[in-house]
């Protein structure tokens, strides 16, 4: 197994065999990380809206994961329980920072815009910046849409696991990505 | 007066310019990329935004630190 005697991505010397270096693959917790950390990675990085505070985040899931690894029985796929760690630890971060700005359901004006947006097509000429446009318009949404729109956009998580993620109904999980999406549209449209 | 005193050759040299601005603003027009619902949009973005190349580094070694502590259980429950 490569892996288990590769070092040269570390700066620490791993002795081949030892059994530091081969719980990272023993374990299958490289092939979890390998298979998951893109998802997580950018669910944190749209949650928390800071590459660099999603990096540290995105660190400190995988690792209260692998903590609990040996823990996990497999009563749910390994996605969602990554999913369960990630939306905590990014709630507790968001709870503790108390500093950002958000729109909330408490300015009526930006739901009576979001209500009268059509349903057209997001039509991207610059590509560019798209991700800080996307960035700028999840901020203005609640949390509970923000998230919605996440987990749905991943199309490895079903319905039936995002209403398990977000502890509601599966009809009220259509309900409310509905308006989730006007919401992201006005919120979109804005950042012009 | 202005355009009077420019010369044909500049003249022609700015509808030049002009003519390959509406092309490419024409060319911007039929490349944009269009998205029927924000679960696409975040999609293709989710999909062009990959982890920071250094993070899997620190994971493993952080990962394998976990592991150390753990080690001398390890060892009694395997016996060696």
């Amino acid at each position: 197994m490569e892996a288990v005697v590769r070092t040269g991505d570390t700066n620490r010397p791993v002795e081949p065999g030892t059994v530091q270096s081969a719980a990272w693959d023993k374990t299958g917790f490289g092939a979890v990380y390998s298979e998951h950390v893109a998802a997580i990675y950018y669910l944190a990085l749209r949650m928390l809206g800071d590459p660099e505070q999603a990096e540290d985040a995105t660190h400190d899931i995988f690792l209260r994961a692998f903590r609990n690894y040996g823990e996990f029985r497999g009563e749910s796929a390994v996605r969602t329980w990554l999913y369960r760690i990630a939306i905590n630890h990014c709630r507790n971060l968001l709870k503790s920072w108390h500093s950002r700005t958000m729109v909330t359901e408490s300015d009526p004006g930006f739901w009576e815009r979001a209500a009268t947006v059509p349903d057209t097509p997001f039509r991207i000429l610059e590509m560019k910046e798209l991700g800080q446009q996307i960035q700028r318009a999840l901020d203005m949404l609640p949390e509970e849409y923000r998230l919605l729109l996440l987990l749905v956009a991943n199309e490895k998580l079903s319905y039936e696991e995002v209403a398990d993620l977000t502890g509601q109904t599966i009809d009220a999980v259509r309900g409310k990505l509905h308006r989730a999406r006007k919401a992201f549209a006005a919120a979109f449209a804005s950042t012009h | 007066m202005e355009e009077n005193s420019q010369s044909p050759k500049a003249t022609r040299g700015t509808r030049q310019e002009q003519h390959l601005r509406q092309e490419e603003t024409t060319a911007q027009k039929t490349s944009a990329v269009e998205f029927q619902t924000a679960e696409e949009l975040i999609r293709h973005d989710a999909k062009s935004t990959p982890p920071p190349e250094g993070l899997e580094k620190r994971v493993k070694e952080s990962v394998e630190r976990e592991a150390v502590s753990k080690r001398r259980w390890w060892h009694r429950f395997l016996g060696c």
